[in-house]
């Protein structure tokens, strides 16, 4: 039902446009691919998948002074599992007054200025293996939002302000059954987030954990300038040794957290810049839930967090590269819950485009110190024609044990070709 | 009587061929002051136009279109850049402040419309190529006469139109030319032809101003062709719908316009 209202609320807009004369601007992609995997013990053989992302936008400056409708769509067929998928990624209404931008709706928010790990980009965040797994969508999933961008070009600063708001809490239960449950049963304004390792996330909303966040974004002494706060609900995976202590079960923890982010960016030389990126999470609440079985007990673990990401950019005629390092530290120790632990890594990006052959050749890497995790993705891209980029590659993941963010896919590495057509 | 006027007419006629010959080897300009009414020369306080790079290797042919927009002050020069063609591109925004202090790099922005983000970025180098085309970021930015060396050549026709001919000489080491020899409008001060040459002294690249309008009184090139000859490819760089002194306002130049 979601997905044919989707495709409806799309097609009149294509109509509409033809029958009115109204001018949509438009973008869009259409992506397959077939991964193959070389291990055993992983996902095995040939996966064959295929998306098509359109981007439209269109005025309405009929109905109100400089306007803008904005709606991007992912659909998504995987033909290995037979499986297809729509995704509404935004759908906003983005209204413009003389020093003042105002969307409404489902909306991607970038606040980062790193290009590989960015600590505050925490609105619509990329997850770091998101290189490792380049499947399918490659565009993040936008958040319901109202966020406003309100610009000060005579004083060279703008200031971003984002409010998330949050309904209706539900539980994900054992079964696979979501459940709705009553606010004066959810203890402490937390929410349960079913999350599906590698599909699908159903979030749950609660009004009283609703999200706010602003930045503040200046230059001073020729250096990018962003200050972050964001405070809103977050979850992670932990496991945990089951009550008979034979093995991990995999709960969740829920937490409450306060961010405090710093941003800096300096052009060194026509070819160098730096970037860095910090971020104080002054209290992480980790605590058992009720919701799930074979909960030890409502132990309640709080422990301060401090991201840092520092990256240098070089570009040299047609040579780009990238390297950037990046850790979190805890505050204190949590050695009962597996899984909250300080990372830290290496992460970048070498690339050479023959523009004359409409090729680039290049390579990324990430090196997780914990756990000595690697992911290395070569690749060559080609334009053979304006409209059209095929690329072939090979992602290897290597780790000394299987786990961790990198280390769970040990046994995933995979061939892919890749065939974009623009339109 | 007749003898003493035919010796007079012969001085006379020497003393008009000595001063043409002088002022052919030395012009009321020098070299130098040529090449700074070329960089000084006004092409408006700011522009707006349609640019469309049509590009042909030999084997393949691409087009590329964009929307620019040019403001000039005394401190900085800003563009900006809207693309449009081909669709991979579509939605793609770069911003550049260029200052006039030598000693400070230029400062650049990209936005991608698939990330939603603008990023400051490294410099372009000037090597690097503008869009894909043989057009380097070198050749469409203005070439300050200081940092070369000048030498008059002669007086040249090109196209029906007298020019001045110079030879400029990198002193810049990480240029791509050896030198560069110009052709430049005895009226205009615009440059209608240019040859360029690689490290090795060879003849490299071949600039042709094709087109030369006239808007808000102010002279501007609208169709160039950069022939590179040793890959034999072309580029044909035209702009549409020019328009000058558009009082263009600085908000135009800013992130959030990248975005718009």
């Amino acid at each position: 039902m979601k997905r044919l209202c989707i495709f409806t609320l799309f097609w009149v807009l294509c109509l509409t446009s033809q029958v009115f004369a109204i001018d949509i601007n438009y973008r869009g992609e259409l992506n397959t691919g077939i991964n193959y995997f070389t291990e055993q013990d992983g996902f095995e053989g040939i996966r064959q998948w295929g998306t098509v992302s359109m981007q439209l936008g269109n005025s309405v400056g009929t109905f109100f002074n400089d306007s803008l409708l904005y709606i991007s769509l992912d659909y998504l067929y995987n033909t290995q599992i037979d499986q297809t998928d729509i995704n509404l990624q935004e759908l906003y209404v983005k209204y413009r007054t003389e020093a003042i931008d105002l969307q409404i709706g489902k909306q991607v928010v970038s606040w980062a200025i790193n290009k590989g790990h960015s600590p505050n980009d925490i609105v619509n965040p990329v997850c770091v293996t998101g290189m490792a797994l380049q499947e399918a969508l490659e565009n993040r999933q936008g958040v319901t939002a109202i966020s406003s961008i309100y610009y000060n070009s005579d004083y060279n600063f703008s200031v971003e302000g984002i409010f998330v708001p949050k309904f209706i809490p539900a539980q994900f239960e054992r079964s696979g059954v979501w459940k709705q449950i009553e606010l004066e049963n959810l203890e402490n304004n937390l929410r349960s987030v079913g999350f599906d390792l590698g599909t699908e996330t159903a979030s749950v909303w609660n009004l009283k954990s609703s999200e706010i966040g602003i930045r503040l974004n200046t230059n001073v002494f020729d250096t990018d300038l962003g200050i972050v706060f964001y405070r809103g609900y977050n979850d992670t995976p932990i496991l945990k040794q089951s009550i008979d202590e034979d093995h991990l079960d995999l709960n969740w923890v829920y937490y409450m957290q306060n961010h405090f982010g710093l941003q800096l960016a300096k052009v060194l030389t026509t070819s160098m810049m730096i970037s860095a990126e910090a971020a104080y999470i002054p209290e992480k609440y980790y605590t058992d839930t009720k919701q799930f079985g074979n909960v030890l007990s409502d132990a309640l673990y709080k422990s301060g967090e401090i991201q840092t990401a520092i990256e240098a950019e070089y570009s040299n005629n047609n040579l780009y590269a990238n390297l950037g390092y990046f850790k979190n530290l805890l505050t204190k120790e949590a050695p009962e819950l597996i899984g909250v632990e300080a990372t830290g890594g290496l992460m970048g990006q070498v690339s050479y485009t023959f523009a004359e052959y409409d090729c680039e050749p290049g390579i990324q890497g990430i090196y997780l110190l914990d756990g000595k995790q690697v992911m290395l993705h070569p690749y060559i891209n080609y334009r053979p024609r304006d409209g059209w980029e095929l690329e072939v590659g090979y992602t290897l993941l290597d780790a000394k044990e299987s786990k961790g963010l990198l280390g769970q896919y040990q046994k995933n590495d995979y061939f892919y070709t890749k065939v974009k057509f623009y339109f | 009587m007749r003898k003493n006027q035919i010796i007079m007419f012969i001085v006379f006629v020497l003393l008009l061929v000595s001063v043409y010959v002088y002022a052919e080897v030395n012009p009321a300009l020098t070299a130098k002051e040529i090449v700074e009414k070329v960089f000084n020369r006004y092409d408006g306080d700011d522009q707006v136009s349609t640019l469309i790079l049509e590009i042909d290797r030999g084997t393949s042919k691409k087009t590329r279109s964009a929307q620019i927009f040019v403001k000039k002050t005394l401190e900085v020069d800003k563009t900006l850049i809207k693309f449009s063609y081909p669709p991979e591109v579509n939605g793609f925004a770069y911003l550049s402040y260029e200052y006039s202090d030598s000693k400070k790099p230029t400062d650049q922005w990209i936005y991608m419309p698939a990330t939603k983000r603008v990023m400051r970025i490294a410099g372009k180098s000037t090597n690097t190529s503008f869009m894909d085309s043989d057009f380097t970021y070198e050749d469409i930015s203005g070439r300050h006469p200081d940092h070369y060396e000048h030498i008059f050549l002669g007086i040249e026709n090109v196209n029906g139109t007298e020019c001045h001919k110079i030879e400029s000489t990198p002193l810049a080491k990480n240029s791509s030319y050896s030198k560069l020899i110009y052709w430049v409008d005895t009226v205009s001060y615009v440059i209608l032809q240019a040859e360029m040459y690689d490290k090795n002294g060879e003849l490299y690249k071949i600039l042709s101003v094709k087109q030369v309008e006239v808007i808000n009184n102010v002279t501007i090139p609208t169709i160039m062709i950069m022939k590179n000859v040793k890959k034999g490819s072309n580029t044909v760089m035209t702009f549409k719908d020019m328009k000058i002194n558009q009082n263009l306002s600085d908000d135009l130049f800013t992130e959030r316009s990248m975005k718009n």
